[in-house]
């Protein structure tokens, strides 16, 4: 008996709705319209991205192991040289902000803390904060993104490694037919290992860094393209930074007055059938470093030293994992009087062997010939010290570089156009 | 002279009026740049990046394409992460308020179209880690390899111009429906073509085959890649001759980006035939439109099983 209650209860409602009046006839038109909508809304479903969590909005995460194996006139030394973070996401409509931490046996850096603007009009873009600063043509690569396994000892030396900048940087593409970018800088300093200025020091604008670059690309024909660039900084010392000798006193505008120029030229190869993974690119730079020299006995300043140097830099990639290349660099000791007697010369040739394009094996053997034949600790008069000087070392290094990238990584091997 | 020079100005004025009529359109691959001009025709001028016989997930980054992309008023692309390799990049240089570079859906703003709403997505991966290989988040993004989906395809690129040209939108639509039914009757004879496909083994090279499996049938028992993006080992090549032969796989499905030596020494190994198809227009001189590579592929696996 109860059972049949229930039954009828359930029922109930389909009773009364069968007793309701039918609906009009659905004409075929809007059968087919309703069909149509939700089969749009079905593939729309189906094409949905996966559900949201609850760290959706935290930023982009990477990792870049870089290790090397070097051994230097025989003596072999293991290095970490950079775990870096990398940290990237969008902050708004408006901008994006981005942070790179490397910690490696020399400590923890910041090396990039930055946001860039999305939607300026007029092809105009903003980024401020620490930044690496378009130098050349390697000075926006972090070190292990590099074609070779250190960055060429010219940078090193003229640059400053990393071309780090705190501050600020317009960008506008210009609206020509082809590529052309200019870009400005306004920063406390250049480059990360540059001792002449430090950031912590308040100065009046005219003693900040200011840099130009032009930067213009354009293709010879499908598969060869060109780029050329020009860069200036000006970029003065601050401060009297000084390793071993007598401290000189770079107070005067005119005695801190540092210009730092330089061209880039490069030359890609890159066949229609085999895109990224065949082709040739040789690029090179040349820079001018003119400031003031120091006598090393009495530091008083002297005349201007205008010194120079450069790198030539060729790669060949000979399939999907397999790539060889070499360079030569030359550079003259910059900032001091006796600059001219200083060159030191490089060599090298490297096999590049990607595992996978997260994964990649180098080994370079690299020939370093110098004038220079002081000791380690400094050069008296200058602002090199002894890690400055290192790149300069007359010797045979070889290197093995195994190099990883896990996680999201915005600056992976392939990209940039860089080089 | 005085006329000539007047003649030279107002033919330069009404050029540069033409020229700015037009919308102007960035298409990343080639078969798209293809659909968009059949679904555009006079009103858009469209320009494309990628060349068809390149890898789509390692597309050559030129600075031009950033000054297209500068005065493009949209660009065209597959979605789903393929581009993720060149067009986030491109997008920043190119600094225009219109596409702005996204983590998640490629390009945000008025400008970005993209062709893989709607599609039915296969290979949504399960578990994301880069022990599974290259993968794609959103799923496999290689749909363009079958061919129904250029009509979702056509579909999204005729909304995209109606959104950024409103003016033209009736156009669009005409368009829109001559190309429909032109793919449709292409599709219905590609269909009847493959039917001989169905339930053949085959090996491919790299694991952006399932559309085409689900159009053709064919069962792709494996890949030559170790893993989506991830070169062959030794043990691995070694591992499928066994598989092969043990399968009776008498196909490999070579794209046309990928190096010939593993495909064919696997085919000398187990007596297969290797079939080389695109993955994208103008992989081959004779497939410069959508509809063109899709039968260029069903022919290619139809030969290699002496159909």
């Amino acid at each position: 008996m109860r059972h049949i209650l229930i039954c009828m209860l359930l029922l109930a409602p389909h009773l009364a709705q069968a007793q309701e009046a039918p609906p009009p006839a659905e004409t075929k038109q809007s059968q087919d319209e309703r069909i149509k909508a939700l089969e749009d809304r079905i593939n729309k479903i189906e094409g949905a991205p996966q559900a949201v969590r609850q760290n959706t909005f935290n930023p982009s995460i990477g990792m870049a192991i870089d290790t090397i194996v070097r051994d230097y006139n025989d003596s072999p030394n293991f290095s970490l040289r950079a775990a870096e973070l990398n940290l990237e996401a969008a902050i708004d409509p408006f901008l994006k902000g981005w942070a790179v931490i490397t910690a490696s046996n020399q400590g923890i850096n910041m090396e990039e803390a930055a946001f860039q603007t999305q939607k300026l009009p007029a092809s105009l873009q903003v980024t401020a904060g620490r930044f690496f600063a378009p130098f050349g043509r390697f000075s926006q690569w972090h070190d292990h993104e590099l074609p070779m396994v250190d960055r060429p000892t010219s940078i090193n030396t003229y640059v400053g490694g990393e071309a780090q900048a705190d501050g600020f940087m317009l960008r506008y593409l210009v609206p020509t037919p082809f590529f052309l970018e200019a870009m400005a800088v306004t920063s406390n300093k250049l480059g990360t290992d540059n001792n002449r200025v430090d950031n912590l020091t308040a100065m009046p604008l005219d003693r900040w860094t200011h840099l130009g670059r032009l930067h213009a690309s354009t293709e010879l024909s499908d598969n060869i393209g060109m780029d050329l660039g020009t860069s200036i900084a000006w970029t003065p010392k601050n401060s009297a930074v000084v390793s071993g000798g007598a401290p000189y006193a770079a107070t005067s505008p005119q005695d801190s007055f540092r210009t730092l120029s330089g061209v880039d030229l490069t030359l890609r190869y890159q066949p229609s059938a085999g895109g990224l993974y065949k082709g040739i690119i040789w690029g090179t730079e040349v820079m001018q470093n003119n400031e003031r020299g120091y006598d090393v006995y009495t530091a008083a300043p002297t005349g201007r030293v205008h010194t120079y140097a450069g790198y030539t830099n060729i790669e060949s990639k000979l399939g999907r994992q397999l790539r060889v290349g070499s360079f030569v660099d030359v550079t003259q000791l910059p900032s001091m009087q006796e600059s001219r007697r200083y060159v030191s010369k490089s060599y090298a040739g490297y096999v590049t062997w990607e595992f996978t394009e997260f994964d990649r094996l180098r080994l370079e053997y690299e020939r370093v010939t110098s004038t220079y034949g002081g000791t380690l600790g400094g050069l008296p008069g200058t602002d090199f010290g002894a890690n400055d000087l290192q790149s300069m070392r007359p010797g045979h290094i070889f290197m093995l570089q195994w190099t990883i990238v896990f996680g999201y990584h915005v600056h992976g091997f392939r990209g940039r156009w860089g080089a | 002279m005085k006329r000539m020079i007047l003649t030279v100005l107002a033919a330069l004025a009404l050029s540069i009026q033409a020229d700015a009529a037009a919308l102007k359109i960035v298409a990343t691959f080639p078969e798209l740049a293809d659909i968009s001009k059949e679904i555009g025709g006079s009103n858009v001028s469209v320009t494309g990046i990628a060349r068809g016989t390149e890898d789509p997930h390692q597309i050559v980054m030129k600075p031009s394409f950033a000054t297209k992309l500068n005065e493009a008023d949209g660009v065209v692309y597959n979605g789903l992460t393929l581009e993720h390799s060149f067009i986030p990049a491109l997008l920043e240089a190119a600094a225009n308020a219109r596409m702005v570079p996204d983590t998640f859906q490629t390009c945000v703003g008025p400008g970005c179209i993209d062709c893989s709403a709607g599609i039915h997505i296969l290979e949504k991966p399960a578990d994301l880690s880069r022990a599974q290989g290259e993968l794609h988040p959103a799923g496999n993004p290689h749909y363009e390899l079958n061919p129904e989906n250029g009509v979702i395809v056509a579909k999204n690129i005729a909304e995209g111009f109606s959104r950024l040209d409103p003016a033209h939108a009736e156009d669009y639509k005409k368009n829109l429906a001559a190309y429909t039914a032109k793919l449709k009757a292409a599709v219905a004879e590609l269909k009847k073509m493959a039917a001989p496909l169905k339930g053949v083994k085959a090996i491919s090279h790299h694991a952006d085959i399932a559309y085409l499996a689900a159009f053709t049938g064919i069962d792709f028992v494996d890949t030559v890649e170790l893993k989506p993006g991830v070169p062959p080992t030794p043990p691995h090549l070694s591992k499928l001759v066994d598989e092969m032969k043990a399968q009776q796989v008498k196909l490999v499905v070579r794209e046309s980006q990928y190096s010939a030596n593993d495909a064919d020494w696997l085919a000398e190994q187990t007596g297969a035939k290797v079939a080389v198809i695109g993955v994208m227009a103008h992989a081959f001189a004779d497939t410069p439109t959508f509809i063109a590579f899709q039968e260029h592929n069903i022919k290619a696996l139809l030969a290699a099983i002496g159909k």
